[in-house]
């Protein structure tokens, strides 16, 4: 049963196939569900106990009992801890073990293994755990790993990094302290109402990743809650980390630093209106730079001083602002988000379900309705996911029109995620159309004029060579192939997934 | 062949006596060595510090300021103390990593160390009077709220919530080098000396990193303290070690000359950032090496 017999179905049924799903046999069930939920196929074993169960009509009560076994597996809580770690773009377990060539150090290994946030995100599938945990969690699992800080001169670990909080750290953590600690870790828990502390987004792993400077503020690390709890990338839309670090450490360098700070800030202070003198960058910074003074008081460690801020961003034309006392209450505003509900349902969907189905927006919102009824608890709401009829329906292969509308969307996404916040003086309500919503503008006439207005923006006519988007402040530049598609795309009328022309070329 | 000679176990025995802390390696086939340093003179070393921003008062008046504090370069090493061969004792213990690669002295040499929060802290009631670290500034305001005019009284006593300093350095997580704030202090109590200078008295918590002091970087320093409206803000400068740089080049000249000693420095350093920086875990009852010592 190779799940690559499907691609023949999906030839023949194409492009008729979205309708009327066909769904597959119990012994792919039982694979998909193996290989999904644990990352290997069934054992022989238990194609043999599937072949009885359905003999004696036990079939769907033996795949639910089984479904319950996989997510109880270790294998589970392991894959969940990668694919967080994909999300949070982390180096993740797997290459770590080598797969992707090279094998890590013993360093880096104990590194990655022995840490709070590595226990954290193995503890969402293996207990259970509320998804709100990774922001509002008040208890770690705390590992010494002493050797770190000192030979790999990363500075603090998980005992240096909390010991402002918890003083007897202390003497185990700092680098010159004579005496080690012989435990192996140690469980901590605040109180449910600390501000100080906010699950995954206070532990060293995380702000070692996502580090700061003077300069930078802490936005790198506001930015990155932003893109992982509230689906908000401020800088491109990029889907993990694996084999792509070139491009997301271009995307995480500063940008265009012609302004001053001291101009950011007149203008962030204006921030109610976004109609400020630079409102390009504004856009962003009114996110990031109230979030990032949560983070204030802890560049290299936890501070057992809390930094209020704010959470605020925009909803449609309004603007969302939560005025938190320090980083805990910042988390816990989030998880009050319906933004962050509906973010969370589309990652449980792209692990769970991939890029075969496309998750609509009636959809999502049943899901998260689920995703609260079940008190998004991550296997209880797994196993909702496994029971929606698209998991078992077959993989099918997207037709050439789909992949080239697909790639056009994806880069015009990053237009998108930027002018979703902009004011555009040129229309009567500032506002913009989002242009991977097809036809731009909602009708034809509107789609011509828009690829006009985009194909002008960006040079195409010149092969790119001076555009005015993305503007000199973005963070990214096109390349030359996401030029290349566009002009094509645009040259050949512009057609949308089914092949048909959307603009006259 | 001496390099063939592999996986030599030993154990890092340390004792307090009276004249300081005495640490012996002592290997399984007998041999003994014992740690002796070497010192520089005490030096006192201005950093340069110039406010490039601050968000705390509204008029960017440029401040420059100094961090000064003590330093002394120090070396360690192993001497032989028992060893078969007469001709080897009162050497130093040579680390013979084997595979071609050339001896290596078995801890860092002329380490650089100032005096700063960790040493006061790691010394409890030994506190170092007078040695403590100094800031100066020409304008106070962006750390007191107190204008500078003819006059002006600043408070006696104040803390900086956060105190970091960047260095460019990769981490685990990603391996590529960038400007981060690996180091610094949280609540950094300052008492005032005179009209334009504080002093550095403690800390409540610090993080030194791989083994250069909590308040020294060779990047920006950035300082959060709080506004006028009692709010946090945050004042970066731009740090200069030109002067000390020579300085402690002057004193690494220095000790080239000095004999080794047991015993207690003022600033009791211990060995651990050294040993560790040759992959030996001091806290390890034993350790084993690929390689050989000579
Ligand atoms: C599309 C969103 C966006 C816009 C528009 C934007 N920024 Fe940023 N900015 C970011 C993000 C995200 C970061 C954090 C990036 C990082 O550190 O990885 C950042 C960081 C910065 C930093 C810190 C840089 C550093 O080296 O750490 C400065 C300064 C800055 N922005 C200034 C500006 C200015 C000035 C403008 C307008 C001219 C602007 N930004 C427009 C998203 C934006
Ligand atoms: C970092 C933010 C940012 C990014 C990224 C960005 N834009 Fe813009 N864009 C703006 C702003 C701000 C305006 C409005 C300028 C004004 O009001 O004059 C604008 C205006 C435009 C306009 C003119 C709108 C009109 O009504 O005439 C077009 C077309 C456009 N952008 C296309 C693009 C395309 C295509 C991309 C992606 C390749 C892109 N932009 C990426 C910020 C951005």
């Amino acid at each position: 049963m190779k799940p690559l017999l499907m691609v023949g179905w999906a030839l023949s049924f194409g492009l008729i196939f979205q309708a009327k799903a066909e769904t597959i046999g119990d012994f792919a069930k039982l694979n998909r569900l193996s290989q999904v939920i644990r990352g290997h196929g069934p054992t022989q074993g238990e194609r043999a106990e599937l072949e009885t169960a359905l003999r004696l009509g036990n079939g769907a009560r033996f795949l639910e009992t089984k479904t319950d076994q996989y997510l109880a597996s270790d294998q589970h809580a392991f894959k969940m801890r990668v694919r967080l770690e994909e999300l949070f773009r982390l180096k993740t377990a797997a290459r770590l073990l080598g797969r992707e060539g090279g094998s890590p150090s013993l360093f880096e290994s104990e590194y990655h293994e022995k840490n709070a946030l590595t226990y954290l995100f193995t503890e969402m599938g293996r207990q259970n755990r509320s998804w709100d945990d990774l922001l509002i969690a008040k208890d770690y699992r705390l590992f010494p790993s002493e050797r770190f800080a000192v030979i790999q001169g990363i500075g603090v670990n998980d005992y240096g990094f909390m010991a402002a909080l918890i003083p007897d750290l202390k003497s185990l953590s700092g680098t010159y302290s004579s005496e080690l600690s012989n435990e192996t870790h140690r469980d901590v828990r605040f109180s449910g109402n600390d501000p100080r502390v906010a699950g995954a987004i206070t532990t060293s792993r995380f702000m070692t990743r996502f580090v700061t400077t003077g300069l930078n503020k802490n936005r790198k690390r506001a930015a990155e809650v932003f893109r992982v709890f509230l689906c908000d990338s401020m800088s491109a839309a990029i889907p993990s980390t694996e084999g792509k670090d070139d491009q997301i450490f271009d995307l995480m360098l500063p940008h265009d630093q012609s302004m001053t700070e001291n101009e950011i800030r007149t203008m962030a202070q204006q921030s109610d209106s976004l109609h400020g003198s630079r409102p390009d960058c504004n856009a962003c910074h009114f996110k990031l730079d109230p979030m990032g003074r949560t983070f204030l008081t802890s560049p290299f460690a936890l501070s057992a001083q809390a930094s209020p801020g704010a959470l605020s961003f925009k909803r449609g034309q309004q603007i969302v602002k939560v005025p938190v006392k320090g980083i805990g209450e910042l988390g816990a505003a989030i998880t009050q988000q319906p933004e962050y509900v509906s973010c969370q349902v589309d990652h449980f969907w792209s692990w769970f379900m991939g890029s075969r189905h496309k998750l609509s927006d009636a959809r999502r919102a049943q899901l998260s309705a689920e995703f609260d009824r079940v008190g998004r608890r991550t296997n209880d709401f797994i196993k909702i996911l496994l029971k929606q009829p698209e998991f078992f329906e077959l993989g099918r292969l997207m037709s050439e029109a789909e992949i080239r509308a697909q790639h056009v969307k994806t880069f015009l996404k990053k237009c998108q995620d930027c002018h979703k916040d902009q004011y555009n003086s040129n229309s009567d309500d500032g506002s913009f159309p989002d242009f991977t919503k097809w036809p731009i503008g909602g009708s034809a006439d509107e789609m011509a004029r828009w690829t006009r207005k985009i194909s002008r923006a960006m040079d195409l006519a010149h092969d790119g060579e001076s555009p005015v988007m993305p503007p000199r402040t973005a963070p990214w530049r096109t390349s030359l192939r996401e030029v290349n598609l566009l002009k094509s795309w645009i040259a050949d009328g512009a057609p949308d997934e089914t092949g048909r022309r959307t603009v006259a070329p | 062949m001496a390099g063939a000679q592999t996986n030599q176990r030993f154990k890092v025995l340390k004792s307090a006596e009276p004249t300081g802390t005495v640490i012996v390696m002592s290997f399984e086939d007998g041999r003994e060595a014992r740690y002796l340093q070497r010192r520089s003179q005490m030096r006192w070393s201005a950093m340069q510090m110039d406010l490039t921003e601050t968000l705390c008062v509204s008029s960017q008046a440029a401040a420059r300021c100094e961090l000064t504090l003590p330093l002394v370069v120090a070396d360690g090493l192993f001497i032989w103390t028992k060893h078969p061969e007469a001709s080897r004792l009162g050497q130093e213990v040579m680390y013979l990593p084997g595979g071609g690669q050339p001896k290596q002295h078995l801890v860092e040499q002329q380490g650089v160390h100032f005096v700063s929060i960790e040493e006061q802290q790691r010394l409890g009631s030994r506190t170092l009077a007078g040695l403590k670290g100094r800031l100066s500034c020409d304008k106070f305001e962006w750390l007191t709220n107190v204008p500078n005019v003819p006059g002006r009284v600043l408070p006696t006593a104040l803390s900086v919530a956060s105190w970091s300093g960047e260095t460019n350095t990769s981490t685990l997580e990603t391996n590529v080098a960038e400007n981060q704030a690996v180091n610094g202090g949280f609540d950094v109590q300052l008492s005032i000396l005179n009209g334009n200078t504080y002093q550095i008295d403690n800390a409540t918590y610090y993080t030194a990193f791989a083994g250069s002091p909590a308040l020294v970087s060779q990047g920006p320093a950035t300082l959060v303290t709080h506004d006028k409206q009692g709010e946090l803000c945050q004042t970066t400068f731009n740090m200069s070690l030109g002067k000390t740089t020579q300085i402690i080049n002057e004193l690494r000249e220095e000790i080239k000359n000095v004999t080794p000693v047991q015993g207690p420095f003022p600033i009791d350093i211990l060995t651990r950032i050294e040993f560790s920086m040759k992959g030996i875990a001091t806290n390890a009852e034993s350790a084993t090496f690929a390689g050989a010592f000579e």
